[in-house]
């Protein structure tokens, strides 16, 4: 198997008045195509940990590898086309543009990796129909269910054909029986690629290939 | 992302909150529009007389700087003959103050004057005075009183219309009739107020000894310098009459130049508009931003980079002052093309003019959306979107 994540002593202090370290001396692994679940209680360090997996975040200390790529003196703008071109976020509280439709907001992560106008649209389509939403292409946010609209976003992070998908707490706002399905479809979407959860749910967590356990900053195992 | 992927997101985060992009782009229409009018008015206003001055010429007035009551022979009659053999000039024509005023009837009292005079006047008056004789009616042949002509307004006082004409006046305790109308002289002069009588018949009839006190000499724009000049030496060649020469052309480009220091005024003000209207602008881009945090994340996590998002924001700084902007200078068109057809004259907006009015309100978006803009730009990702959730 072989690595796309992987994180060497990764720590991350804030600065509060105090110091606050979040994440604690961590390091692990993530290889292509896995999916793993990081659960641990609210505060644990779980989103940060996603965050900087994610690039959002630089660590305060320790190193991370990126495809291969040591990516910790890379410029913002660097990571940024990561994120445009290997990178699919999926978010708790569904972070749709509103001012956009369906496929408006599936295309709005194509932008930014330079796919043309046309080919954005048809991969918005392809991948909107793919998450059972052909028919809902030009509703806006605000006529959707909160499934629906966490399809979108399932969409708009498999658009792009990323090597990695960060769901921070996806069903987090959704019922049982939609949260299944939406995580279904995350990962039926999502073969070949790697899909990290950060999770409470268990029902989520037991279908994935592996759980972190994360408790006051540091990895358990 | 594109350009025109930047200015249709800017375009539809503008069209999400209409009231507040019309309130600012006004600021800026409303300043370019002010610029744009004054500069258009006063450019038009000028071209207009610089192109009468040029058609009719630079009207010369002769006067003698003495002024003593008893000395009679100021300006000769017979330097008319001399001055018109002098090259490029157009007409000449010579006045001197009767007694007397002029009066509809003769039963006006004396005192009511209107502030009309009665000269006479030799040579080719309407010429020399860079007006036209509008209307003349000539007397039909046997009717023996001599014909005088009325300045613009002493027409007007005297309540004679072209259609009157021609008409009895009571001149100088005489009946007379005017038999034309000078148009308006361009600098509003005494020409204007004045009846004009034939000198052959104010020699005659009322005390008229041949002699001028003022002399018109209408010369074209380009060599008028050099026919004043020539007046004194002309007229006076022994040099005792003090001659002075005006030139109409100098009074109205002074005219003109006072009107600038309105315009200057005028400018300021503008400027201090354009000043508010980038303050307001960049208020309503800082409200975007912090109401937008989330979009900013959302696009962050999307791989938007820093100056994308540096971009969107400035790209809709630039499409409200390019709304003002154009709006501006189509309300600065509007106010010129009214203004030019108030005064009858052919409007003139200089092309540099709007293009420099559309340069200035994107300046000011560059620089008012620049703040707001960075300050987007420097929001940490992870942060904006966790205000969200």
């Amino acid at each position: 198997m072989t690595p796309i994540l992987e994180l060497r002593n990764v720590s991350k202090r804030f600065h509060a008045g105090t110091d606050v370290t979040v994440l604690s001396e961590i390091s692990l692994t993530i290889y292509q195509g896995e999916k793993v679940a990081v659960v641990g209680a609210s505060g644990s360090g779980k989103s940060t940990l996603l965050s900087i997996l994610g690039t959002l975040e630089r660590p305060s200390a320790g190193s991370i590898m990126f495809d291969g790529q040591s990516i910790d003196e890379l410029s913002d703008r660097a990571l940024s086309r990561i994120r445009a071109r290997k990178l699919g976020f999926v978010f708790q509280s569904f972070n749709l543009l509103a001012r956009l439709t369906a496929i408006e907001n599936v295309c709005e992560a194509m932008m930014y990796s330079r796919v043309g106008r046309q080919e954005r649209r048809d991969r918005a389509h392809q991948a909107l129909a793919s998450v059972g939403l052909e028919h809902r292409l030009d509703h806006y946010p605000h006529q959707l269910s909160g499934g629906e609209q966490q399809r979108v976003a399932i969409a708009r992070a498999l658009a792009n054909g990323p090597a990695v998908i960060l769901a921070d707490e996806p069903t987090g706002n959704l019922d049982h029986l939609t949260g299944e399905a939406v995580v279904t479809a995350m990962l039926e979407g999502s073969r070949g690629t790697a899909v990290i959860i950060v999770t409470h749910d268990l029902s989520v967590s037991g279908r994935l290939d592996r759980q972190l356990h994360i408790e006051s900053g540091r990895l358990l195992g | 992302m594109g350009p025109s992927d930047l200015i249709a997101r800017a375009i539809s985060a503008l069209l999400a909150r209409p009231g507040r992009t019309i309130l600012s782009a006004l600021g800026v229409a409303v300043s370019i529009g002010a610029l744009v009018g004054v500069l258009g008015i006063s450019s038009t206003t000028r071209a207009g007389l610089l192109a009468q001055l040029s058609s009719l010429g630079d009207v010369l007035t002769v006067e003698s700087t003495i002024n003593d009551p008893n000395v009679r022979n100021l300006l000769p009659g017979r330097s008319l003959a001399t001055l018109r053999v002098i090259p490029t000039v157009q007409a000449v024509a010579g006045i001197r103050a009767l007694s007397g005023s002029a009066y509809r009837t003769d039963l006006i009292p004396a005192d009511q004057t209107r502030g009309l005079s009665v000269v006479a006047f030799s040579g080719d008056i309407a010429g020399a005075t860079g007006t036209r004789a509008i209307v003349v009616r000539r007397l039909d042949a046997g009717v023996a009183l001599p014909e005088v002509l009325l300045g613009a307004q002493a027409a007007e006082q005297l309540g004679v219309t072209a259609e009157l004409l021609p008409t009895r006046v009571w001149v100088s305790d005489r009946w007379l009739y005017a038999v034309g109308i000078l148009s308006p002289t361009l600098n509003h002069s005494g020409v204007d107020l004045s009846v004009f009588v034939p000198a052959a018949y104010a020699m005659k009839a009322m005390d008229f000894d041949g002699n001028f006190n003022t002399i018109y000499v209408r010369a074209p724009l380009d060599t008028s310098d050099t026919v004043s000049s020539l007046l004194p030496a002309t007229i006076d060649p022994s040099g005792t009459a003090g001659v002075r020469v005006f030139r109409a052309s100098d009074a109205l480009t002074a005219a003109a130049d006072a009107a600038t220091a309105f315009q200057s005024l005028l400018l300021a003000l503008a400027a201090v508009g354009l000043l508010v209207a980038g303050f307001g602008i960049m208020n309503t881009l800082m409200v975007a931003v912090v109401e937008r945090r989330a979009e900013i994340g959302i696009r962050r996590a999307l791989g938007a980079t820093r100056t994308s998002i540096a971009l969107l924001f400035m790209t809709e700084g630039f499409v409200v002052a390019t709304i003002g902007g154009l709006s501006g200078v189509v309300f600065g068109i509007w106010a010129t093309l009214l203004a030019a057809w108030q005064e009858h004259v052919h409007p003139l907006i200089p092309v540099e003019v709007v293009l420099a009015g559309l340069c200035i309100s994107l300046g000011v978006a560059a620089v008012a959306s620049l703040y707001p803009a960075l300050h987007a730009a420097r929001m940490s990702p992870s942060e904006a979107l966790r205000t969200m959730a």
